[in-house]
């Protein structure tokens, strides 16, 4: 498996930030679902993406997607900005604007305090003085204003720009089967309306594709004419599957998709979806929250606890050598189909207010070579002697 | 662990349908089990193989279109199947408790969850009324088994009747008639006997219970009264606790009659604190929506211990959550079964999850129970194909080979098969296994299989390889772990 992976990034996350807002005025309320992340991807790979419910994994991959347009940071999919959120821009010019305000506001009241005592002359002087004072910084202001300004377009245009070229390239597999395929459209509709979106019209080809895909997922053609509720859950996800692969996508995102299937079906799925890496090369970015699975599917794994990816190691690094407190309680909360191992297993409680980072802020630090943790000075050498 | 082994519950030979447009789905076939004092039971299976149905109909809360078709569900000497509605308020509401698979469908999203958890104690808790009940509870039951009697001869008649009409033997009917009007005449006079001695009873059961009422009553109002009297005399500074006083000994009062709100409150507010709500005084005021996941599920946790069960059936109640949450929950339910003495019958299909919570487990396929054993004896030598295949479907931390996946679906109990249910299924099968169900062996004193596998004349299979290794490494495991134990010692 490891040999399919290059080091060449197929997507890159750079500062990716996610908020909702709800409410106005006094009950306005910021969810930042996800705040700041930031990894790459490399062509061939199963990225897993772990963490408990509500900590922002499953709000990733659909801003990776597209499906929200992200609050502020980039994404590079094939070397190219698919997107890029303008708000934080937006709330930069913001700031800087009341910044130049602030020091403007300052000159003005250092101004008529010095003009209260003096003559003609030194206030001429003094007056001139602080109108270029203030000159400057407007100048100042208006310049980096103006770059960032520029930027906004740009960011807008390549985040509208590429949508059908680039995008057709990358597709999602969702959790739950049964809610996400349309009740009223035959397997051969749901399948072919990806092929049709993407601008194939000839009713042969769509056909001929259809079928190929159904047989790559396991199933037959004569498949394609029946409905969703004819089929079984794991079925339905093999249709799901199929959909998203048939217009031949490099990247996947497979969200939870094996969350809502019954146990003996899980392995069929994770087996199907192995199979498609092998077979088509086709890198993996997989949500989930068993670890188990994880842990046997993924490559690569980042943590994310309350929108901040917090850990990311290879596989066996990260289950070998645990730094951060969340990931070694997430680690010691999975349970193993072994009676006398649980009896004594001992789980670890994670505790954030442990972490002090009211003057030291935390980075996502690179520590030993692959692995990354989101951690400050202080603990990053406590995490040196760890490794050690 | 269990310590004695006194039965809890046993069911026995128990068939569940269900009446759908198609025909009848066998849910639950024969199924056979014991619950023991102190444990917990966990039941395995696939979606569909009747582990729900199961409990349900311990519970007796199956689906209006289910018929349980024969086996008896005995609990206190009491066979749950036969036992009227009525009577089973009392053992759900005191006794039995359950907590469901998804915590938000299981809570009214528009009351508040104090009332949620108050709800039942107030229902259930009509001192006077329960007692009256208690006492006439032999007459009643006399009653209404002579009654039940008579309407199961009726429906015997009819049964029989329409058996003769079809085999054309119209001749025995007149008969058949006959005896059982017969039958009925002979019980007639024991049942206007038995409605005389259940509707004196009532009245004794009310003279009793209304004289001690009466007597509580006069206690209490005696020690009203002398406080008052004190009142009466007292000076300002004492008024306030005096008054204080009164109002104590009328809610005692009260308390006699029924749970008063107060007092459920009170006791809402312990459970919450014992299932680890944090602020349970403010978390009472507040709806379903406003609580997380895992909060959810605890409430619904302590809505079932409010009743102080001794019986407690958890169906997947850590399936819609996280690792985390679920090991949370998971060590609270542990936890309370320690403090309350609970006996624990836990529904999951996560095998991780069973190996944490089971002293013994009961493997599920097509409504029959295929393997059952203490949880070392599933785990470290399990013995039906279809426990290897569960076993080896689902990774744990150490595969790297292939999982195996079970083919196929499992068989439409519409049409149970005549063999092995898992014969289609099971790379292992023989040829007896499409042709006859195999019966229970016997492996040890706990650990039983029904598999064709195990008979002497069987060819001997050895478990797949991945089982076989993941044993080894188990056992390795166990060796580390016990090991670093005495090194930290």
């Amino acid at each position: 498996m490891a040999e399919a992976r290059s080091d060449q990034p197929i997507l890159s996350v750079r500062h990716l930030k996610q908020h909702f807002k709800t409410g106005i005025g006094r009950n306005k309320l910021v969810v930042k679902a996800v705040d700041d992340v930031s990894f790459d991807i490399y062509r061939g790979e199963v990225f897993g993406l772990v963490g408990e419910s509500g900590c922002g994994k499953t709000t990733t991959g659909r801003t990776i997607i597209k499906l929200y347009e992200p609050t502020d940071g980039e994404v590079y999919f094939l070397g190219e900005r698919i997107s890029a959120g303008v708000i934080g821009l937006k709330d930069q010019i913001k700031e800087e604007r009341y910044k130049a305000d602030f020091e403007i506001k300052g000159i003005k009241e250092a101004l008529t305090q010095e003009l209260a005592g003096s003559d003609e002359a030194t206030k001429a002087r003094l007056n001139e003085k602080a109108q270029k004072e203030i000159h400057a910084i407007e100048e100042r202001r208006d310049a980096v204003i103006k770059t960032l300004k520029r930027d906004i377009p740009r960011r807008k245009e390549d985040s509208a720009k590429n949508e059908r070229s680039l995008l057709n390239k990358m597709q999602m597999i969702f959790q739950d089967p049964i809610a996400s395929l349309n009740p009223r459209m035959t397997v051969k509709e749901i399948i072919a309306e990806g092929l049709r979106i993407a601008g194939e019209t000839k009713e042969k080809i769509i056909l001929e594709k259809v079928h190929k895909v159904l047989e790559t997922v396991g199933l037959l053609p004569e498949h394609a004419s029946r409905y969703p509720h004819e089929f079984s859950g794991g079925q339905r996800q093999r249709i799901g599957i199929a959909r998203s692969l048939v217009v031949n996508p490099e990247f996947i995102i497979a969200d939870e998709p094996i969350s809502a299937l019954d146990v003996s079906i899980q392995a069929q799925v994770i087996n199907l979806l192995n199979d498609l890496r092998r077979d088509f090369g086709i890198t993996i970015l997989f949500i989930a929250h068993d670890l188990s699975v994880v842990k046997y599917f993924a490559d690569r794994i980042g943590v994310m606890y309350y929108g901040k990816l917090v850990e990311l190691a290879d596989k066996e690094e990260l289950f070998k050598n645990p730094l951060h407190p969340y990931t070694k309680s997430l680690l010691s909360a999975v349970p193993l189909p072994d009676p006398e191992y649980e009896r004594g297993r001992q789980r670890i409680k994670y505790d954030p207010t442990t972490h002090d980072y009211s003057s030291d802020l935390p980075e996502l630090h690179e520590i030993k070579k692959g692995h990354f943790i989101y951690a400050n000075q202080a603990e990053i050498k406590a995490y040196k002697q760890e490794i050690k | 662990m269990p310590t004695a082994n006194k039965v809890k519950l046993s069911v026995e030979n128990l068939n569940v349908s269900f009446r759908t447009p198609q025909g009848l789905v066998r849910a639950v076939r024969d199924i056979n089990f014991e619950l023991y004092e102190g444990e917990t039971l966990a039941v395995v299976g696939e979606s569909g193989s009747g582990k729900s149905v199961t409990s349900r109909a311990i519970m007796g809360i199956l689906e209006g279109n289910s018929i349980i078709d024969s086996g008896r569900i005995i609990y206190e000497n009491e066979d749950l199947i036969k036992i009227r509605e009525e009577d089973f308020h009392k053992l759900r509401g005191n006794k039995l408790g359950m907590i469901f698979q998804d915590p938000l469908s299981s809570l009214n999203p528009i009351m508040k969850i104090g009332k949620q958890i108050t709800e039942g104690m107030i229902i259930n808790g009509k001192h006077l009324k329960n007692r009256k009940k208690a006492l006439a509870h032999d007459a009643r039951r006399e009653f209404l088994n002579i009654k039940d009697a008579i309407i199961e001869e009726k429906a015997s008649l009819k049964t029989a009747l329409a058996d003769a009409k079809a085999s054309n033997e119209m001749a025995n009917a007149a008969s058949l008639k006959h005896s059982s009007a017969e039958k009925i005449a002979a019980l007639k006079p024991q049942l206007s006997e038995k409605k005389v001695a259940y509707t004196l009873a009532k009245k004794e059961a009310k003279a009793i219970v209304d004289a001690e009422w009466a007597a509580s009553k006069a206690d209490f109002n005696g020690r009203i009264q002398a406080v008052k009297e004190k009142l009466s005399v007292a000076s300002v500074d004492e008024k306030p606790a005096l008054k204080q006083q009164i109002e104590t000994l009328k809610e005692s009062l009260r308390r006699v009659k029924k749970v008063t709100a107060k007092e459920a409150q009170e006791r809402a507010i312990t459970v919450m604190n014992e299932v680890g709500i944090p602020e349970p005084e403010k978390r009472l005021k507040q709806y379903p929506f406003q609580f997380s996941g895992g909060m959810r599920q605890r409430i619904v946790i302590a809505i079932a211990l409010t009743a102080n069960p001794d019986l407690l059936i958890c169906d997947e109640p850590t399936t819609a959550l996280d690792v985390t949450i679920q090991a949370q929950i998971l060590e609270l339910i542990n936890r309370l079964k320690q403090e309350r003495d609970l006996t624990v019958i836990f529904i999951t299909h996560d095998l991780g999850v069973v190996a944490n919570m089971a002293d013994r487990v009961a493997v599920m396929y097509a409504g029959k129970i295929v393997e059952i054993g203490k949880s070392e004896e599933i785990f470290y030598d399990p013995k039906h194909p279809y426990t290897w295949a569960l076993l080896s479907s689902m990774p744990d931390l150490s595969s790297q080979e292939r999982l195996h996946s079970i083919p196929g679906t499992p068989p439409n109990m519409l049409f149970p098969p005549k063999g092995d249910a898992f014969a289609d299924r099971n790379e292992f099968a023989l040829a007896i296994d499409f042709e006859e169900q195999p019966p229970y062996f016997q492996i040890s004193e706990t650990h039983y299989a029904a598999t064709w596998l195990l008979h002497d004349s069987a060819p001997k299979v050895d478990p797949p390889k991945i089982i076989q290794e993941r044993i080894e490494q188990m056992r390795l495991r166990t060796k580390s772990q016990s090991k670093s134990k005495e090194v930290t010692r």
